[in-house]
């Protein structure tokens, strides 16, 4: 494969270096959220820390920096490290990539400060005001032109399946985000709902999954050292994708004011999405055949390999809820955020996760700093969002039926809430292990750049590989 | 013969691996299980379209709606102690309730009990049902 150049080097490191101080910045913020749950008078001393850290201002700020300040900015770091990888092409406007990068930074400070001084949209995942939209949109804009310019220009005339996850999702983030941030700003009402829905179902589904699955399927064959299983099925897995995906936003408003046919075209596509996603996972499991025993030598393998089973359990709990009736019992409970969790944490960052441990070595010419941190990360995180996920699943199913018997209002919604005092104190606990697992990984990181050990010639030619 | 044919006919369903940009890849067929899932999913999707309907109310979701009516709500919860008319169960009768506890007083004793008199929340009635039994107190 072909060396990194000095410039990519910079770019790729600068998303990535910058994704992780977001990725604890974030999770910080979703910390002290837990914990106003079992406490709700936590951090609220004084009127300063009460106005900018109430739970309304800082729960968008918590949501929005981990998608688009973590997630995303390691989604274009790792685009922008893997696209010249299969296309044999150097980075197209290396320097334009590096100037996209500071200011992506910049964007997520103003996004963060304007949320905690109260100016939103409350669109959710489209909380910041028409201004910053306008100025990530052009930062979206520039960093899929350079990606679609170097493999304009590539040297490798197929194009690898991953390529194709990458395009169409290049393409949706750009026209998503208008339409979510900005189209919502001059429509009122159940279409603007519709809208904001429509965005807020598909910058998961048509970013954060179809970039993460191009992740898997670039990350599988090299770390699995077999061949990938077929390539008719990633091409049928990425067609049904992106056939049915765009449908799922109306699900969001199941049994409420919207016409049934349009609940039937939510709810369907949103079931159908059990094709692309077995498809993947059936290419996942075909190419680790044989290949098995690697899990236990390769934590990044044990990362992308978790991550893709958590893919399919998300993928099987989301075409579930959606249906009319678990719909009616789920929507506005803790089980939701049991759920998106699930597919942002426990499947698209183990995904990331791996990505970094398998991609820093040939970054920075130094080995991974210890292996026995690693796995401190990999064990931290699964049983911390274990915890997290299974007390918020309990917590919901418990919440919805209970407000089905009519106690959603009154004296009896606040028993509810009472009963629900142990679990929030258990999704704490979880939250804590999940937060120290992320600061053993940014640690290891930070020690891997500074005493690593050197990597070895030999090894440097084939680190990339 | 046996074995000549064998390798013959794995030649003929071995495709061979090609490679991009350093990657190998195979090119297994689709697994049955995947092509029933497939036919089965449009199937159902096809029979959901038609036959699907929205549930209008979460209540309606589960069996049996509770009463709203005050007047079966008394009848199930207060009649155990109290008499509709004037005379004296185990606690007073109910029969002009309305004019010896005027105004809020009323609304107290429902949501708060008195004496070894539960409060309805407590036996498990939520705000409308209380709302109902106190407007039908109030007629009787």
């Amino acid at each position: 494969m072909t060396a990194i150049t000095h410039n990519e080097n910079r770019v790729v490191r600068l998303f990535f270096y910058s994704s992780i101080t977001w990725l604890l910045i974030g999770m910080t913020i979703g910390l002290i959220l837990a914990i106003k749950y079992v406490w709700p008078d936590f951090l609220v001393w004084g009127e300063f820390l009460q106005k900018y850290l109430s739970y309304g201002r800082i729960r968008p700020a918590h949501t929005h920096i981990l998608l688009f300040g973590w997630l995303s900015m390691a989604y274009a770091g790792g685009l922008f490290y893997i696209i010249p990888q299969l296309t044999r092409k150097s980075l197209e406007h290396p320097r334009l990539a590096h100037a996209i990068g500071i200011l992506w930074n910049i964007y997520i400070v103003a996004a963060l400060v304007t949320l905690c001084m109260g100016y939103t949209t409350t669109i959710e995942y489209a909380e910041p005001t028409w201004p910053l939209d306008v100025y990530f949109i052009v930062l979206v804009a520039g960093a899929a032109y350079i990606c679609f310019k170097t493999i304009a220009k590539r040297n490798e005339s197929q194009l690898y399946v991953s390529l194709w996850y990458f395009m169409g999702s290049l393409i949706w983030l750009p026209f998503l985000y208008i339409i979510g941030n900005i189209v919502t700003y001059f429509i009122t009402g159940v279409p603007q709902a519709l809208a904001g829905w429509f965005y807020g179902h598909n910058v998961i589904g048509l970013w954060f999954t179809t970039v993460g699955v191009g992740f898997i399927y670039y990350l599988l064959p090299l770390l699995s050292k077999n061949p990938l299983y077929s390539h008719k099925l990633s091409l049928i897995g990425f067609w049904t994708i992106a056939t049915f995906y765009v449908w799922n936003g109306p699900h969001h408003l199941q049994n409420g004011p919207i016409p049934a046919w349009l609940m039937k075209a939510g709810v369907i596509p949103s079931v159908l999405l059990i094709i692309p996603v077995w498809t993947v996972l059936a290419n996942v499991f075909g190419t680790m055949k044989g290949k098995w025993h690697r899990i236990s030598e390769s934590v990044p393998l044990k990362f992308v390999v978790t991550g893709a089973i958590f893919y399919l359990i998300t993928c099987l709990q989301g075409p579930f809820q959606s249906l009319m009736q678990p719909s009616a019992i789920l929507k506005f409970t803790n089980w939701i955020i049991g759920h998106a969790h699930m597919a942002l944490f426990g499947a698209f960052s183990f995904v990331l996760f791996a990505l970094f441990y398998h991609t820093l070595p040939s970054l920075t010419g130094r080995k991974i700093y210890s292996e026995a941190l690693m796995n401190w990360h990999f064990w931290l995180s699964i049983i911390g969002f274990l915890i997290f996920a299974f007390t918020t699943w309990t917590a919901g199913v418990m919440q919805g039926f209970a407000w089905t018997e009519g106690k959603q209002y009154g004296v009896p919604f606040l028993e509810v809430v009472v009963s629900l005092q142990p679990f929030a104190i258990a999704r704490a606990i979880g939250g804590v292990l999940m937060f120290i697992g992320q600061i053993v990984f940014a640690y290891n990181v930070r020690r891997s750049i500074k005493d690593g050990q050197l990597l070895s010639v030999e090894e440097k030619s084939t680190s990339t590989a | 013969m046996d074995e000549e044919r064998r390798e013959k006919k794995e030649a003929t369903y071995e495709e061979p691996l090609e490679e991009v940009a350093g990657i190998r890849m195979a090119n297994a067929k689709v697994p049955r299980f995947l092509i029933i899932t497939y036919i089965v999913l449009a199937a159902w999707a096809i029979g959901y379209s038609v036959w699907a309907q929205p549930v209008n109310e979460r209540t309606k979701d589960t069996t049996g709606n509770k009463p709203v009516n005050g007047e079966t709500i008394v009848q199930q919860h207060c009649l155990g102690c109290h008499n509709l008319s004037k005379e004296r169960l185990v606690g007073p009768g109910l029969q002009g309730v309305g004019q010896r506890l005027p105004g809020d007083k009323l609304t107290d004793v429902l949501l708060n009990g008195r004496g070894a008199m539960p409060s309805l929340p407590n036996q498990g009635l939520d705000n409308e049902q209380i709302k109902a039994v106190e407007k039908y107190l109030r007629t009787l």
